[in-house]
């Protein structure tokens, strides 16, 4: 028996490493605790969430294979030690969002359970278990574990939490603004909040002096700015928030409630007010055959009163609302190449600009009341050049994406109904549907060219392609002949407020995306690596070690 | 472990089985088979038949001594979005009460002989001025502008809606409707044209002739964007609603 212990014990060695050294063992140890939880992210969970039950046979073939592969003296060993190393990636990660003090003690405790049964059923060396542990932490301290697997078609270049309440916030806002040393983007925050310079004692004195309400949420507008290579958080400016509409980064729900602002040490900060009085609310909530125009009211009038709320905050702030296109009273003016341009529309408020009737115009796209109007503003006068009405049953004009979709120079909309659909407006001012979604739960985040005159990746959340559940994942299509072909797809759900930002002139534009429901952002850059099949690769490469290794074993034993 | 040859076949067909549902899986979005099919609306047959049903139904509706209603109010604009439910009870005494959430506030309300009133954060307050519940005779108002005015008129699919199978009637109402039948309301052109038509369907039942259910889907459209709004107004358990009970606390407040 002791004979045996020793013999495996050699193989081990050999197996880890060609060299025997003590250190280089530990090191592969701790290189496959990193390894099978890559494994698990970006091979088993895709399996089995994109493939179900195939999955789940596929994952269990490649444990059988692995298991039987390892030689059966060490096989509860490496199981243990594989275990354990899932096991504490997932505790560690879960318990990330603790604070400080609980996030200790819950962590010490689980790690010492798991460290305890790894060591009395596999015999795992402590200092290995520790090892490992420190590794794991490490690495998600670098990067938390919900967010590896965007690792395989994304170089993370920044991610981080902001504090917003989830019922303001569903999914943290992001606008992207134009500075004068390159784009930024704007965000919000609680307020107030040691990381920005405020505290709780600024906060007192803002409600003592009666420029703050007690006992409402503030929010602060925050800036995710590049600094020295690197994208950092840091308040926003007046001059900054006042290239951004208001209800791009508000949190307040129409027509109950809305947003409004104060101005205390010369930042804005945000709030929430009712638009109504507790007895004119009820009042209208009772009016069932009136909510129609009731409510439509109150939603006009208190995008309104935000709006002057807005610019007069932002005045006290020192800046005045940058507005390069607005629609007064059914006309349409602002500056094109120096020249002021009134166009007389229907629409009521800006969407986008791009060319969306032919490849290379300068057109804006304009929506109302379940409409949509193209205008262009080329040639000698500006004109509308196309108008669609919406069906009354599904209206259009909210929740909608602007970008290219074939290798021309032409950008089309992307509706996010339910179903979704692509619509795209012909050069004599059509608009046809070029696609429909499929399934009600696909909708469109963003179209980015990753390179000029290619195609460009359509990114979408989108279900499972045979699971039944209605999760979505991030995923890359590209449109061809009416459909749509997926390139790849990142098993990340709730990936939200995808938005191209070009942080450093010289560099490829970034994404930067919000995580719904946690008040966390990601900056991503697109990398070209094939990544996931070198991971394949690599565990064939690990597979046919163990082979080896129990091959060379068996031999060994029969002589 | 020895593998033979045939073990060995046979993990290379299941390889091949594998490899090839790979492939297959995740070309194109999915198709979800669970999909709800958009709801066909037919032209009716008869549209004169059509408006008196509805002018039947209303003022059945509003015959009845007592009944429920329950409404749910969503208003969606891009990634935020705002809430209106009421539940509340007609009785046949003539009290009723209510449980408002507008917003994040809550509220409920209660109307009896005495007087109308109000509860916020479990303080009771009255109302100044009483409260109208003639919901039935002003949807035949509406409805009747539609008929004079030969509004599009279309059926959906039936559907069990109030405790009843109804017949579901579509008609599209323009902002200007209200702009005639309340003078009140002085919105003007703009939110005139921020609100433009609006989708309604009534639901009326089968067996029983009255009103069930009423839907409004309309797009409201301001500088800041465009706001989906869509209501359901479901009423149910006609004449079947006992006394309704003054709520707790409000003796204090009269």
């Amino acid at each position: 028996m002791q004979h045996l212990g020793m013999q495996t014990r050699s193989v081990a060695r050999r197996l880890f490493t060609h060299s025997q050294g003590h250190l280089t063992r530990i090191l592969a140890c701790l290189a496959w605790s990193l390894f099978v939880n890559l494994v698990d992210e970006w091979l088993v969970r895709p399996l089995v969430q994109d493939l179900a039950v195939i999955g789940v046979l596929v994952v269990l073939l490649m444990v059988w294979l692995w298991v039987f592969a390892i030689p059966r003296q060490r096989r509860r060993w490496w199981l243990v030690f594989s275990l354990f190393s899932l096991c504490a990636c997932q505790a560690l990660a879960s318990f990330a969002s603790l604070p400080l003090g609980r996030r200790l003690l819950t962590t010490a405790i689980s790690m010492a359970i798991l460290a305890a049964a790894a060591r009395c059923i596999g015999r795992v060396a402590l200092s290995l278990l520790l090892g490992s542990m420190v590794v794991l932490a490490a690495a998600n301290a670098w990067l938390p574990e919900n967010l590896w697997p965007l690792l395989t078609h994304f170089r993370v270049l920044a991610a981080g939490t902001l504090t917003v309440d989830n019922g303001n916030y569903p999914v943290l806002p992001l606008d992207v603004v134009k500075t004068e040393h390159g784009e930024v983007v704007l965000t919000v925050t609680e307020w107030p909040d040691a990381r920005f310079g405020s505290s709780a004692a600024a906060y007192r004195q803002a409600v003592k002096s009666g420029k703050l309400p007690a006992d409402h949420l503030v929010y602060q507008y925050v800036q995710l700015a590049p600094e020295n290579g690197r994208i950092d958080v840091r308040p926003a400016t007046a001059q900054e928030l006042a290239e951004v509409q208001p209800t791009e980064l508000g949190g307040a729900f129409t027509p109950f409630d809305r947003s409004t602002w104060a101005v205390v040490g010369g930042r804005l900060l945000q709030y929430t007010i009712r638009t109504q009085s507790s007895a004119g609310a009820v009042d209208v909530a009772l009016q069932l055959a009136q909510y129609a125009p009731e409510l439509a009211q109150l939603t006009v009038q208190a995008n309104q009163d935000e709006w002057k709320d807005w610019s007069e905050s932002l005045r006290k702030a020192g800046a005045a609302p940058v507005v390069p296109w607005r629609i007064d009273n059914g006309v349409l003016s602002g500056k094109w190449r120096g020249r002021t341009v009134h166009v007389r529309v229907e629409a009521q408020f800006v969407i986008s600009s791009g060319s969306f009737t032919r490849p290379g115009a300068h057109e804006l796209l304009l929506g109302g009341s379940n409409l949509l109007q193209v205008v262009s503003l080329s040639g000698s006068r500006p004109h509308v050049v196309a108008s669609l009405h919406g069906a009354l049953a599904n209206p259009i004009g909210e929740a909608m994406q602007v970008g290219p979709i074939g290798t021309a120079d032409k950008d089309v909309v992307f509706v996010n109904a339910s179903p979704a659909y692509i619509l795209s407006f012909t050069r004599d001012g059509h608009a046809r549907r070029i696609y429909t979604a499929p399934n009600d739960d696909l909708q469109f985040l963003a179209s980015i060219r990753t390179a000029p005159g290619t195609a460009p990746e359509i990114l979408a959340d989108d279900r499972s392609a045979v699971c039944s559940s209605s999760t979505t994942y991030l995923t890359s299509y590209t449109y061809r002949d009416g459909q749509l072909y997926r390139n790849w797809r990142v098993f990340e759900s709730g990936i939200e407020n995808v938005r191209q930002v070009q942080f450093f002139p010289e560099k490829p534009p970034y994404l930067v995306a919000a995580v719904a429901g946690s008040g966390a952002y990601v900056v991503l850059a697109r990398h070209f690596w094939p990544l996931q099949p070198a991971l394949v690769v690599a565990w064939l490469l690990v597979l046919a070690g163990f082979i080896v290794a129990g091959w060379r074993q068996r031999r060994r034993l029969r002589w | 472990m020895v593998t033979t040859g045939t073990d060995r076949s046979r993990l290379g067909r299941a390889g091949l089985v594998v490899t090839t549902s790979l492939a297959l899986a995740g070309c194109t979005p999915a198709v979800d088979p669970n999909a709800i099919q958009p709801l066909q609306s037919s032209p009716v047959s008869s549209s004169s038949s059509v408006w008196t049903a509805l002018d039947t139904a209303t003022a059945r509706a509003a015959e009845a001594s007592s009944y429920q209603v329950k409404v749910y109010v969503h208003a969606r604009h891009g990634a935020t979005s705002g809430d209106l439910s009421v539940h509340g009870s007609v009785g046949a005494n003539g009290a009723a009460d209510f449980q408002v959430r507008a917003g994040r506030e809550s509220y409920e309300v209660y109307r009896d002989g005495t007087g109308n009133y109000y509860a916020y954060q479990d303080v009771w307050h009255k109302l100044d001025h009483p409260l109208d519940l003639n919901w039935f005779g002003e949807y035949r108002n509406l409805l009747n502008w539609a008929q004079d005015h030969d509004q599009p008129l279309s059926e959906r699919p039936r559907k069990f809606v109030g405790g009843e199978f109804c017949r579901v009637y579509e008609v599209s109402l323009p902002a200007t409707v209200w702009r005639r039948m309340d003078s009140l309301w002085d919105g003007a052109g703009t939110a005139l044209r921020a609100q433009g038509d609006t989708l309604f369907t009534f639901a009326v039942g089968i067996s029983d002739d009255r009103l069930h259910q009423v839907t409004t889907t309309q797009s409201i459209a301001s500088a800041s964007g465009a706001t989906t709004m869509t209501t359901d107004v479901i009423f149910f358990n006609y004449n079947d609603v006992s006394q309704v009970a003054v709520p707790s606390g409000l003796p204090a407040a009269k």
